[in-house]
Order: C-alpha cells, then sequence, then structure tokens
C-alpha cells in the first residue's frame, strides 16, 4: 500500500483535532481525537464494547449469508425465466421501494423485539438487493459470449453454469457488496432504535442519551472500522475472484 | 450437378431484422438466398459491408435464426450440426474468466476427453498451426492479450475440435501482415490435411482469392449471389499468388462481376 493514501485520514484527524482544541467548537460535542481514543481503548479492553461489537457484526454477517443463499438463486432464476421475473418484478419493485426499517413492526408483531426482528429485516431488505443485482447479471449476460458458447453446443445446464452464471458473477458480487453495507446500516439502525439487541448500535445510542460524548464516538468509530474491514474483505476477495468484471 | 451432398445448403433462405422500435421499417437482410458448399472445399463470401454475411454464418452457425427457407450443415439442422467459428467480433466472443488455455480447450467436452489431454491437444495444435505466441501466453486472461493474439486464440478455439465444418467471419482481420500470411497459411494446410469444409467471409479481396476454392461475391443487403468465380492455383497458397499472371485476369473478372450492373 502507498505511503499516501494515509494523507486523507490524517488531514482529516488533524483537521478534528484543530476544530476540537481551538474552541471552534464545544469540545463536550466533539472531544479531541486522542479523548476518543482513550475511549476506544477503554470499550475494547473492559470487553463489553468488543462483545457488543462481536455480537452486531455477528448480525450482520448472519443477515448477509442468509440473503445471499437466498437472493443470488432467487434473482438468477428470474433472470434466466421471463414469466417469473415477470410475476415477481412489481412485489418486488414495491418491497425494494419501502424503507426497510418502516416494516420492522410487522416482523416485530410475528417475531417479538429482538435480535431475531432485526435480523430479519436486515436479511429482508438485503436479500431484495441481491436478487435484483443477480437478476441483472443473469439478464445482462454478453450477447456474442452467449451465441459463442450456443455454437459451442453446451447442454442447458453446462450453458448456466460454465456460461451464464460467470457472466452474472460480478453484478451478483456487486450486489454482495451493497447488500453487505445494508446489513450494517440496518443492525446498526434498528439496534439504536428498537432495542431490541445489546449490540454495539445500542451503546452508540444509549452514550448519547446520557452524555457519554466520547464514548458514543468511540462506538461510532468501531462501527466504522468493523463495516470498513468487512466491506474490504469482500472487495479483496472480489478482485482476486472475480477479475474479469466489465471485461 | 455434383453427386455429393454438400456439407452446406442454404435454399430460399429469408431474413428480416426487425426494428425494437416499430415506427422503423423491418430490414430486409436476405430474401431467397441459395448458397450451396461442397464438402472439404474452401468457399469465401465476399461483399460489402452490411450485406449480411455475418448474419448467414451466424444462421449456418445455428446461433441466429431465420423467417423462412431450408438450411442444412452436414445433413442437420443448423443448430445440431458439428461446426467450428470465428466470430467477426472474436474478442467479444473469448470467455474473460477463462485464460487463454481453458478457452482453447472450451469446446472439448463434446470430444470427452480428460482435461490434462485436452491441454496436451491444444499445445499440439498451437505448434502445429504455427501460433507459438500463443503458447507463451498460455495463462493470461484474453484481455491482456494484443487484439491479433486475441483472434489467433479464438481460431485455435475453432479448430481445437476439428469440426468437419469452419466458419469463419473474417478471421485474419486483426493481424498484421506477416502474421496474417502464416496464419492464413497455416489454417489453409490444417483445414485441407484434415478435409475441413470452410466457409470464410473476407471483405480483402486479395485475401479472399488467396483463400478461395470457390468465390462468392454478394450484392449489398438485401443479400444476392451476383457470381461464383473458381479460383484453381494449387494448394498450400501464399499470397505470392498475387504476383501471378492470372491473378490479375481473375481479380479483373471478380471487379467486373462485384461492381457490375448485374
Amino acid at each position: 500500500m502507498k505511503l499516501w493514501v494515509w494523507v486523507g485520514p490524517l488531514v482529516f484527524v488533524v483537521a478534528w483535532w484543530v476544530i476540537s482544541t481551538t474552541g471552534w467548537v464545544n469540545p463536550l460535542l466533539l472531544p479531541s481525537p486522542p479523548g476518543v481514543g482513550v475511549a476506544m481503548a477503554h470499550l475494547a479492553t473492559t470487553g463489553a464494547g468488543m462483545r457488543e461489537l462481536w455480537l452486531t457484526v455477528q448480525h450482520v454477517i448472519t443477515a448477509f449469508f442468509v440473503s445471499a443463499l437466498v437472493g443470488v438463486p432467487l434473482g438468477c432464476l428470474l433472470g434466466l425465466v421471463r414469466p417469473v421475473s415477470e410475476l415477481f418484478e412489481l412485489p418486488i419493485d414495491f418491497l425494494r421501494s419501502l424503507p426497510a426499517p418502516a416494516i420492522y413492526p410487522v416482523f416485530m408483531l410475528f417475531l417479538g423485539v429482538g435480535e431475531m426482528s432485526i435480523v430479519s429485516v436486515a436479511t429482508f431488505a438485503s436479500a431484495l438487493v441481491i436478487t435484483v443485482y443477480s437478476m441483472h447479471g443473469v439478464r445482462n449476460c454478453s450477447v456474442m459470449r452467449l451465441k459463442a458458447a450456443k455454437s459451442l453446443r453446451l447442454k442447458p445446464l453446462q450453458m448456466l453454469y460454465r456460461v451464464i452464471l460467470p457472466e452474472a458473477l460480478p453484478n451478483i458480487v456487486g450486489g454482495l457488496r451493497v447488500s453487505l453495507s445494508l446489513s450494517v446500516i440496518l443492525v446498526v439502525v434498528l439496534e439504536m432504535f428498537t432495542g431490541g439487541s445489546p449490540g454495539i448500535g445500542r451503546r452508540v445510542f444509549d452514550s448519547s442519551q446520557t452524555f457519554r460524548i466520547k464514548e458514543m464516538y468511540a462506538a461510532i468509530a468501531m462501527i466504522g472500522l468493523a463495516g470498513y474491514g468487512l466491506n474490504k474483505l469482500l472487495l479483496t476477495l472480489d478482485n482476486k475472484f472475480v477479475h474479469w468484471g466489465g471485461r | 450437378m455434383d453427386a455429393e451432398p454438400p456439407a452446406i445448403r442454404a435454399v430460399r433462405l429469408t431474413k428480416t431484422y426487425s426494428e425494437l422500435d416499430s415506427a422503423r421499417p423491418t430490414v430486409s437482410v436476405m430474401q431467397d438466398f441459395l448458397l450451396e458448399v461442397k464438402e472439404s472445399s474452401f468457399t469465401v463470401l465476399h461483399g460489402p459491408n452490411g450485406c449480411g454475411k455475418s448474419t448467414l454464418i451466424h444462421i449456418l452457425a445455428g446461433v441466429e435464426g431465420y423467417d423462412c427457407g431450408e438450411v442444412e450443415v452436414l445433413g442437420e439442422s443448423p443448430d445440431k450440426a458439428n461446426i467450428g467459428i470465428v466470430f467477426q467480433n472474436y474478442a467479444s466472443t473469448l470467455f474473460p474468466w477463462l485464460n487463454v488455455l481453458e478457452n482453447i480447450i472450451f469446446p472439448v467436452h463434446s470430444l470427452h476427453m480428460s482435461k490434462r489431454v485436452a491441454r496436451e491437444k491444444a499445445k499440439l495444435l498451437l505448434q502445429e498451426i504455427g501460433f507459438s505466441e500463443i503458447l507463451t501466453r498460455l495463462g493470461a486472461y484474453p484481455y491482456e492479450l494484443s487484439g491479433g493474439q486475441q483472434q489467433l486464440v479464438a481460431i485455435a478455439r475453432a479448430l481445437i475440435t476439428e469440426p468437419p465444418v469452419l466458419l469463419l467471419d473474417e478471421p485474419f482481420s486483426a493481424l498484421d501482415a506477416r502474421h496474417r500470411d502464416d496464419a492464413m497459411l497455416n489454417v489453409q494446410r490444417f483445414c485441407k490435411d484434415k478435409g475441413i469444409t470452410c466457409l470464410f467471409a473476407i471483405h480483402d479481396l486479395d485475401d479472399a482469392i488467396v483463400m478461395a476454392d470457390s468465390l462468392v461475391i454478394l450484392g449489398p443487403a438485401p443479400m444476392r449471389v451476383k457470381g461464383i468465380v473458381n479460383v484453381h492455383f494449387t494448394w498450400p497458397r501464399t499470397r505470392m499468388v498475387l504476383l501471378k499472371a492470372d491473378f490479375f485476369e481473375l481479380r479483373r473478372n471478380v471487379l467486373e462481376i462485384a461492381y457490375g450492373e448485374n
């Protein structure tokens, strides 16, 4: 990794430091970076913060995997069979247009207040995203490569796994990346405002309500780092194994 | 009349493209088109851009439909026949998730051979047809190759199963003069040795004559045959035939047919 990529974060931290220490902003509302750093270290070392973060990450990963397991095959099916996609297009578009937190109460009615509802809402919204990306991936296969494959007299199943799935994979992985970010957002937001799970999201909300501002920033930074790490992991896998995107 | 049935036969073939926008008229690509290609011969389609050569090749390969008429390749319907094809936009028909070697052996599923044997076969083929520069790039992905190298890979993929019929749409268009001469000679030798029936679409008249037993001169869409010229130079041929006295006479005949009023 080149050194200059650290210049941006460094400028950000220095600017934050300057603003918080020169009194431009009330330091109670924006503590300095070392203050937040100490709070992060405290959260991490006492165990509570890490335990909460791990719980949130577990929820995100569960939502992500279940949505992928449902969304990829469903999206491929919709992409392959036009009548099926026509049947489901309207409901999918409608549900996709709904802000996912708005349907939390429905899940809450059936599953109760708690982790199950939070993970289910995140799964539901992410699966819709993956479904749509996978469907477009299958539909947008290169016409010329399909013709080439047809000229090679592949059987339908061979056509599917030797040509159509590799064609769709860059789009599918694009959908997985979006859905991972969406899972992080939804799990944290629902933890914050529903009180259904003792994850790191709830700590952000609770600390803000009790004016433990350094702790609030520390928890936000931890969520950011975890989200960045998960996304980076997926991006690395994408670059390594799906190198042909856009070719 | 030949006793042997033709390897490729198209009778009263009609094809129109309907535009997605219904306000625009449909385009008639060919109307009652007739073509017969003798077994083991080299037939070259020569005609202006947009006359329908590629569409005809796609129809014969069974990858595009037609409105009416009869089409047979090796006595079968075109989507069943064992053919090899090099598409005009060869680059977009290589599979970017597979490396060069995997692309070349992609069609061998029809031969029921192991991957190891197929890899060896591909290397032998590349040696035989003189594509030695591809031998050094077997692990590369198609998008890492030059346009000319991609075209050589597409040709090798079409030849790997030694299909009885080969359809080649501008197969040498991306090659520089030296590589084109080599590729033309090597493909010619390979296909003549194996008795492969070849149907080319080539718009460069000199190249068309070099590669043809029979040169089919086509008129603009809706495509029709303006004339057929048989070329009798001995095989194998290099572009040295361009220097022969007979060649100029032949070229003049072709040009008269191509640009004549008939």
